[in-house]
């Protein structure tokens, strides 16, 4: 005898059940009845797009990868900026000193950067 | 909301950011290692003041930032051990880096901001700020792995930390959700509150518990999430293996405890988290202990030991949850035992890694075998480092004796006897790992004749760590007397204080 508390668990795992049988289900299903005819063209990455030329592992150059490390500082720096503008009033001095304080942290983190020549495109 | 008291309670972290945004900025404005490394540890002074300060003026638990912040005197204990270990980091780190790595800065500039994640975890009381004081610890943690730029090993201990850590966390994480989604609360004493009216057989409390001990579990390298440790200890350069095997291990250990103990998981479905954690405690002893024993590679020895000194704090945390809910003044010394253990841990490992540093450091090997004969080449660094292993392997006259003693007694009147006899029974292996390099280093005949001589500040370290684990020999019922009050403050508000 469930007691009412852990009747949940019991949808829950009928839920999870049905899932599972729906997916197995439907795939079994349309593989039955689907005709198969692949063509060159079918099987491309993009169907109706560009044709992919080499492959996707190759190396690419390390300046894109800290270019969006310092793109993250801003971004950050935007979402928490905008989140503070907007209740400006409400937090008055003490908001104030707190996100000049963010921003001068993240302006060491820029000046780092800038320091290490990572602003410099090799 | 907001008041000033406030900042005078978070000011030791404070500081500590503050003095490595400045070692970062001074780093790069000059190459000399000397300045970055003076300034970093003159500049702890500022956080150890404030620590004493609060120490000394102690009054009571107090809570700040909307009980996101608690400093009691566990709090306080922790934020000591850390700064211990910046201190010994700036000073045992020094020669190594000059040696083989170039970015000299950001090594200390990742060990402070750490060390703040480390003190956090120590002494919040609120789960997300929990979680996010253990990403500000592992972050740097993860770069400081991958400084050996050359090495792909180094590279490789990096990415395998990064990878094992975002799953552990995720792990975490998702125990904090179903802990936030039985009580509706992230503050851990309201969550104490609500664990009040829970009955036994609570599913998710069962679920919640397994996933937060396994999330923690990575951090503190308990046996079967262990597999990281030796790989990253290996290809990490020392001094960072060295913080890894203390800090990561000890914060670990102090927001577990938090959250088991002030968070008052234990006052609902005991027996399970008892098993779980039991289970967990005797693999962890006797795999880290039997593996260590058989390693040649002297980091890869170190890491499964620490492995193993993760097993016996951990049988000295699962005694106390067997008490806690009969008697919480009992169930303390077993917290009690836990904080002097991780203490004198602390400061052995730090100076058993200090003497590795500079034995490898000149004798150019990290085999077992590369230390031959070094008593007759550098005979204060091997007595330093014998004595430091000695500690760890608990033989009596060093801190480490005592520490386990203690460990195993609290263990054995808190009703665990089967425990406390396998972790005497994995100590008396564990002799034979630590004996065999003390074999080495005195008895062995040397490689080569020419004496050894330490770089000043690695000397210092050590001679400094083997002095405070003899100190600690001596001054151990001062620091039990510090022990006690710290973890029956996790009580504390439970019992309506």
């Amino acid at each position: 005898m469930s007691t009412p508390a852990n009747i949940g668990y019991l949808y829950a795992g009928i839920l999870v059940a049905a899932g599972f049988v729906f997916v197995i289900l439907a795939t079994t299903v349309s593989g039955l009845l689907s005709p198969h005819n692949p063509t060159k063209e079918k099987l491309q990455t993009y169907e109706s797009g560009e044709t992919p030329i080499g492959s996707a592992w190759v190396q690419y150059p390390l300046g894109f990868y800290i270019y969006a490390l310092l793109f993250v500082a801003f971004d950050v720096d935007i979402v928490f900026v905008i989140s503070w503008a907007v209740i400006f009033k409400q937090l008055s001095i003490f908001g104030f000193c707190e996100i000049v304080f963010f921003i001068v942290v993240l302006a060491i983190g820029l000046l780092y950067a800038w320091r290490k020549g990572v602003t410099r495109w090799i | 909301m907001f008041q000033l008291s406030d900042l005078y309670l978070l000011a030791p972290e404070i500081s500590l950011v503050l003095l490595a945004l400045v070692v970062m900025v001074i780093d790069l404005f000059t190459k000399r290692r000397i300045v970055i490394a003076t300034v970093s540890l003159v500049g702890l002074i500022v956080p150890v003041g404030f620590v004493i300060a609060q120490a000394v003026t102690y009054t009571g638990p107090r809570t700040a930032l909307f009980r996101m912040l608690v400093v009691d005197q566990y709090s306080l204990f922790f934020r000591v051990i850390f700064l211990i270990i910046a201190a010994f980091m700036v000073l045992a780190s020094y020669n190594y880096l000059g040696k083989y790595i170039k970015a000299e800065g950001e090594f200390y500039v990742l060990m402070l901001f750490s060390v703040v994640g480390m003190m956090l975890m120590a002494s919040t009381g609120e789960l997300i700020s929990i979680y996010i004081a253990l990403e500000l610890t592992s972050f740097p943690l993860y770069a400081m792995a991958g400084l050996l730029r050359s090495s792909t090993k180094s590279s490789e201990a990096a990415l395998k930390y990064v990878l094992l850590g975002a799953m552990s966390s995720a792990i975490l994480l998702y125990g904090f959700a179903l802990l936030y989604g039985l009580t509706g609360t992230t503050d851990l004493q309201g969550i104490a509150q609500s664990f009040k009216s829970f009955g036994n057989g609570n599913l998710m409390v069962i679920v919640a518990d397994v996933l937060i001990i396994a999330g923690f579990g990575f951090k503190i390298s308990a046996v079967p999430f262990h597999m990281w440790a030796p790989d990253i200890y290996e290809g990490a350069p020392t001094p960072a293996t060295a913080f890894f095997s203390v800090g990561s291990k000890a914060a670990g250990f102090a927001a577990l405890i938090r959250i088991l103990v002030y968070g008052g998981l234990w006052q609902a479905d005991l027996t399970p988290l008892i098993v779980v954690l039991g289970v967990v405690a005797v693999l962890t002893l006797i795999l880290g202990n039997f593996a260590a024993a058989v390693q040649t590679n002297i980091k890869r020895m170190m890491a499964y030991s620490s492995i193993a000194q993760a097993g016996y704090i951990l049988v000295g945390v699962v005694a106390t949850l067997t008490m806690s809910q009969k008697n919480h003044t009992a169930a303390s010394s077993g917290i009690a035992a836990v904080l002097f253990f991780i203490l004198v841990y602390v400061v052995t490992n730090l100076g058993a890694f200090s003497g590795i540093i500079a034995l490898s450091n000149l004798t150019g090997g990290e085999k077992i075998e590369d230390f031959r004969g070094l008593w007759h080449r550098s005979p204060l660094l091997t007595v330093c480092t014998s004595l430091c292993l000695l500690s760890l392997a608990g033989i009596p006259p060093v801190a480490g004796f005592f520490s386990k003693v203690f460990i195993f007694t609290a263990a054995w009147q808190l009703g665990q006897p089967w425990l406390v006899i396998i972790a005497l029974l994995c100590s008396i292996v564990s002799i034979v790992y630590y004996g065999r390099i003390i074999k080495v280093m005195f008895f062995d005949a040397p490689r080569k004749e020419e004496r050894l001589v330490a770089p000043i500040s690695l000397s210092t370290t050590i001679t400094l760590a083997t002095a405070a684990l003899l100190v600690l020999t001596v001054i151990v019922t001062v620091v039990l007397d510090a022990a006690n009050p710290a973890a029956l403050s996790l009580f504390a508000s439970l019992l309506g204080k």
